[in-house]
């Protein structure tokens, strides 16, 4: 098939404007799946987590064969991709692979804060956009109003947005024609030297890495010997195929193919994401600029709850992050958790989906402690600390100043929401920068955050106080000095590491007085007192006490009853499973997150 | 051979108690038939697994249900076929548990004719609104009659039950109780905090919110008034509901006084225990001894295997009758089932074996820094080779022991700290 018969394109939205609803009818109208093939809806959401959430959370590439109603035959090559903000990385990272995009706006809520986004870098990425009204099958659509929204966004024609439902089916032979029509056909060389750009991976236990990749010149086979131009590594390729509802063999891929590569690589820090494969002999001189590192926005420590599992975790994690490209962890140890990683996540859904996945595909249970920002630290020598752990932050004395990263924020909001939208931001130390008005209904605020304010619930309270309407995008602007203390926490004198946070001194006492009651709460009663103080240096600043238990004993204990009490001493010993032995202390899982639970 | 015990179930009672959840019928009437069939068990189960066959009975129990239903006929046809299968030892402890409702001194001296030497008697509570709320069929006047039949025929090893923890239990309701069970001068006490079982009457009148249960702090503090007034009367606590009169009647005969020094974790265990321990209840406590156990819902263990009769009358009857065992269940326990039962049953009663313990079950208990903060909080003790609860470690023996038994977690996480890379080498 020749280049020009070949699309790749990938799908862009705001979370839920029905970008995975959009794939499943592409995938039906082309035949690549039939309807009764499929299990479930949005079917490229094949991680039971995402089908569990209806979120989708990689990038999921997949071929279809397409007649087009000018009678020939093509390739397209689609890249469905999530929409949530913490999972950016990922459609950045297809929109390599990709000439175009199709940009789908929900048209019963209109324009949102990651339809801005995503649309930015596609342009940026030079990729054609095919703007898709989508869900105009519902009462509450506002065709007109979120055409108009569409038109001043893009600075497309009315007749460039395509009317669509992904639910009943209207507009799908539109979208598929405006692909063949309006999307340039991929550009490249088939005799130049081989050049193809890793978007993602996934390891196979028996097969090793299997890289996603798109060719940009040149010819990949079987048997060739290939380099990874980044890790300098030399392998010999075993299989090359293109992405079908599961993988197909194919004896070669071409410049312009989207398709994967399995080379027997079983170390997988061998296949990184954005690394460009090239022949070992006759390779490429030059690598594809790939894309940015993606730049982890939280940290927090994913401890083993044995220690023994600690090597257990460690392979998971490196099978995982094969995956997750954003991923990033580093060995670490803590006097009240023992050892375990220090993880950077881009936010706090993939912390969450990065401890189930460890959870479910690896069996892991792990403690992990409170996510928090990475810190910068002049000391009073006069040298940079980066801090990504409050428990190993400099002694007060030894500081000079302190800064945290700032980011700036977009939120996209019905207009009668802006006060109290500007409220909750001034609560939470924001810098007021711009407002402007999308229409008549729908304000644009753009504010300056420090992240350590907004990774938490500030993403809840915004929904909530808009009632749903608002929505949220944002990206790191600069570190930038603030007054921020060290808060401690101890359980019975001794301060637990796992606990300590970074504040800002004005909230400090308030934060540790929340702090001690949630894990009054959350701590169950032992059989012993147990004092639990907050602390900035040798101050306390609150304090709570759990009372003792008075008894926890089974009065009676025959010959009828010895069975049935082991097996409920099993079930308890096994319920302990959750709990850290801290010193002398149990505590549960759930206490080390304590701080997300706190509400202002 | 190894010494036995055996555990028979008498399956009858006037009147079921609101809190009660052994297994007994109010109809009397098949008593007789019972008793046929329970012979009958003992010498199918002896023909069918002989291999408890002529071993040393050292203790016979029969419970219930109540066993002092039995006419001293009936319970010597039962007796007469034990006898016919072990060798009952000398010095064996024969325990009939009754009903004070139920007892006359013929009757009692009939039962000691027959080699019993140890009665138990039901007595629970003596106060009336008490007995009435647990639906027992005694009052306190017959309770303390029961106990003074049993001296005058010529019992020197009797025991009284009580339950504490009643719902709305004030405290001097049962310092009264206390006070007269102490004044009765017995042998041994069981006093039990109530457990609310499922199943029994009195679940559902909690579940109806027609009961509210004791909090537990303030049952805790119930228990701990038990303890104390025990332990100032002279008994020594030897299990959790379990009090021994003391040293002051060794052998029968009174002790010169003072012997007691009084307070928290006051008795030193071991050899200068009490003898008037129950024995039999001891067994069960211990995790590696057998017991055999004829009549329903009757639990036995005999080397390592668990095996428990049918909870109904009517099929036991039925399952004998066409030559079956009446057995329902059985379970042969793994040596992990088998650590937990011998250091759960042995810490609530006179303390773990802590050379033996370690050997069979490859432990190093004493070693765990869990053990060395259980004794810094005043939890156990270890001396004489056991590690006991004090008084305060009774109170929390569950905890205790789910504490103790994820020792084994970490101990195995030890090795692996070897394994470990350091960090530097991983990057
Ligand atoms: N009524 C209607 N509902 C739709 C339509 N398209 C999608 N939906 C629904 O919208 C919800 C979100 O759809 P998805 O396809 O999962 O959205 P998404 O954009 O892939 O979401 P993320 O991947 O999480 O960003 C689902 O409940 C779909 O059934 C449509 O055309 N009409
Ligand atoms: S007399 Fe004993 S066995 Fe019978 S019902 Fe009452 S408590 Fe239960
Ligand atoms: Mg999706």
């Amino acid at each position: 098939m020749t280049l020009d018969k070949i699309r790749n394109f990938c799908i862009i939205a705001h979370i839920d404007h029905g970008k995975s609803t959009l794939a499943d009818k592409l995938l039906l109208e082309t035949h690549t799946i039939e309807a009764r093939e499929m299990s479930n809806n949005q079917v490229l959401d094949d991680m039971a987590l995402e089908q569990e959430r209806g979120i989708t959370i990689k990038l999921h590439a997949i071929q279809m064969k397409y007649l087009g109603l000018d009678g020939s035959d093509y390739i397209y090559n689609l890249i469905d991709t999530p929409g949530h903000v913490d999972f950016t990385y990922e459609v950045s990272r297809s929109l390599t692979a990709c000439e175009g995009a199709l940009l789908v706006v929900d048209a019963s809520q209109g324009v949102e804060a990651q339809t801005i986004a995503n649309l930015f870098l596609a342009i940026d990425a030079g990729l054609e956009i095919i703007p898709v009204l989508n869900k105009v099958d519902l009462q509450s659509a506002m065709i007109d109003e979120v055409s108009q929204q569409i038109i001043e966004l893009i600075g497309c024609k009315k007749e460039d947005i395509i009317l669509a439902s992904a639910k009943s089916g209207i507009g799908i032979t539109d979208i598929l024609e405006a692909v063949r029509l309006r999307v340039p056909p991929p550009q490249g060389d088939i005799t130049a030297p081989l050049r193809c750009l890793i978007f993602d991976s996934v390891f196979d236990s028996y097969r090793g890495s299997i890289v996603y990749m798109r060719v940009f010149d040149g010819t990949i086979k079987e048997g060739d010997e290939i380099l990874f131009m980044a890790t300098k590594q030399k392998y010999r390729v075993e299989e090359v195929g293109t992405l079908r509802m599961g993988r197909e063999k194919k004896t070669q891929l071409l410049a312009g193919d989207v398709g994967y590569l399995i080379a027997g690589v079983k170390d997988v820090k061998d296949t990184r994401v954005g690394d460009t494969v090239t022949h070992f002999r006759g390779g490429a001189p030059e690598a594809i600029s790939g894309f940015k590192l993606a730049k982890p926005m939280v940290f927090a420590g994913l401890y083993p709850q044995s220690a023994e599992d600690f090597a257990m975790l460690r392979d998971s994690l490196d099978k995982l992050a094969l995956n997750d490209s954003s991923l990033i962890y580093e060995p670490e140890s803590s006097v009240a958790l023992g050892f375990g990683f220090r993880c950077g996540f881009l936010g706090l859904l993939h912390m969450e989906i990065i401890q189930e996945r460890l959870d479910r595909e690896f069996n892991q249970n792990i403690v992990t402690t409170v996510p928090n920002v990475e810190y910068r630290v002049m000391t009073t020598k006069g040298d940079t600390v980066i801090v990504d752990n409050p428990s190993s932050m400099p002694e007060p004395g030894r500081i000079e100043y302190v800064q945290e990263p700032y980011i700036k924020a977009q939120i996209i909001v019905p207009t009668e929401y802006v006060g109290a939208i500007m409220k909750l931001a001034n609560d939470r130390r924001g810098i007021y920068k711009t407002v402007t008005y999308i229409d008549t209904t729908r304000a644009d605020i753009h504010y300056e955050f420090p992240l350590s304010e907004i990774i938490f619930d500030f993403y809840d309270k915004l929904k909530s106080i808009s009632r749903g309407y608002a929505s949220l995008d944002y990206e790191f602007l600069e570190y930038r000095e603030s007054d921020l203390v060290k808060l401690d926490i101890l359980l019975n004198g001794d301060p637990v590491d796992a606990f300590s946070t970074v504040v800002h001194r004005d909230k400090a006492f308030e934060w540790g007085k929340k702090l001690c009651s949630k894990l009054r709460e959350l701590i169950p009663r032992q059989m012993f007192e147990i004092a639990i103080q907050a602390a900035i240096g040798a101050k306390i600043i609150a304090r709570e006490t759990i009372s003792a238990m008075r008894k926890d004993v089974t009065a009676k204990c025959y010959g009828g009853d010895i069975s049935r009490k082991r097996k409920l001493l099993e079930k308890q010993k096994e319920g302990k499973k959750r709990m850290k032995q801290v010193g002398r202390i149990e505590v549960p899982q759930e206490a080390f997150m304590a701080v997300l639970q706190i509400s202002d | 051979m190894r010494p036995l015990s055996a555990y028979l179930h008498i399956p009858f009672c006037e009147r079921k108690c609101v809190y009660c959840d052994f297994y007994s019928i109010e109809n009397l009437s098949l008593r007789g038939e019972f008793v046929a069939l329970l012979t009958r068990e003992i010498d199918m189960k002896l023909a069918a697994y002989p291999q408890p066959a002529g071993r040393t009975l050292n203790t016979i129990f029969f419970g219930g249900g109540t066993p002092s239903l039995l006419t001293p006929n009936e319970l010597e046809r039962i007796v007469a076929k034990l006898s016919s299968h072990f060798h009952v030892a000398d010095d064996c402890e024969f325990t009939m548990e009754c009903n004070p409702g139920t007892v006359t001194l013929e009757k009692l001296r009939g039962y000691k004719e027959l080699g019993v030497n140890r009665l138990s008697f039901g007595v629970q509570s003596f106060d009336a609104d008490e007995l009435k709320f647990l639906g027992r069929i005694h009052n306190a006047e017959q309770a303390r009659d029961a106990v003074r039949l049993a001296r005058e025929a010529g019992f020197d090893n009797v025991s009284i039950d009580l339950i504490f923890s009643l719902p709305g239990q004030k405290e001097a309701v049962l310092q009264k109780t206390l006070d007269e069970a102490i004044a009765l001068n017995t042998d041994h006490i069981s006093a039990y905090n109530l457990i609310v079982e499922h199943g029994t009457p009195l679940y559902r009148l909690v579940q109806l919110n027609k009961v509210i249960e004791l909090d537990p702090d303030r049952s805790a503090e119930l228990f701990a008034i038990v303890q104390r007034r025990l332990a100032d009367a002279g008994f020594e606590q030897y299990e959790i509901s379990n009090y021994a009169r003391g040293l002051d009647r060794v052998g029968g005969l009174p002790l010169p006084q003072p012997p007691l020094p009084l307070g928290e974790g006051a008795f030193t265990l071991g050899e200068e225990a009490s003898h008037n321990r129950a024995k039999h209840n001891l067994v069960y406590w211990d995790g590696f001894k057998d017991y055999v156990s004829f009549g329903p819902s009757a639990h036995e263990f005999i080397a390592g295997e668990r095996a428990w009769n049918v909870s109904s009358l009517e099929q036991y009857g039925r399952m004998i009758r066409d030559g079956k065992l009446p057995r329902i269940n059985r379970e042969i326990l793994t040596l992990e089932e088998r650590r937990t039962e011998v250091l759960y049953l042995q810490l609530r009663s006179t303390g773990l074996r802590v050379a033996e313990f370690d050997s069979v079950f490859g432990e190093d208990l004493l070693l765990s820094p869990e053990v060395t903060y259980l004794i810094e909080d005043g939890m156990l003790r270890a001396e004489n080779g056991l590690l006991c609860l004090t008084q305060k470690g009774y109170r929390f023996c569950d905890g205790i022991v789910t504490r103790l038994m994820s020792v084994w977690e970490t101990a195995a996480s030890k090795d692996v700290r070897g394994d470990y890379i350091p960090i530097a080498a991983l990057h």
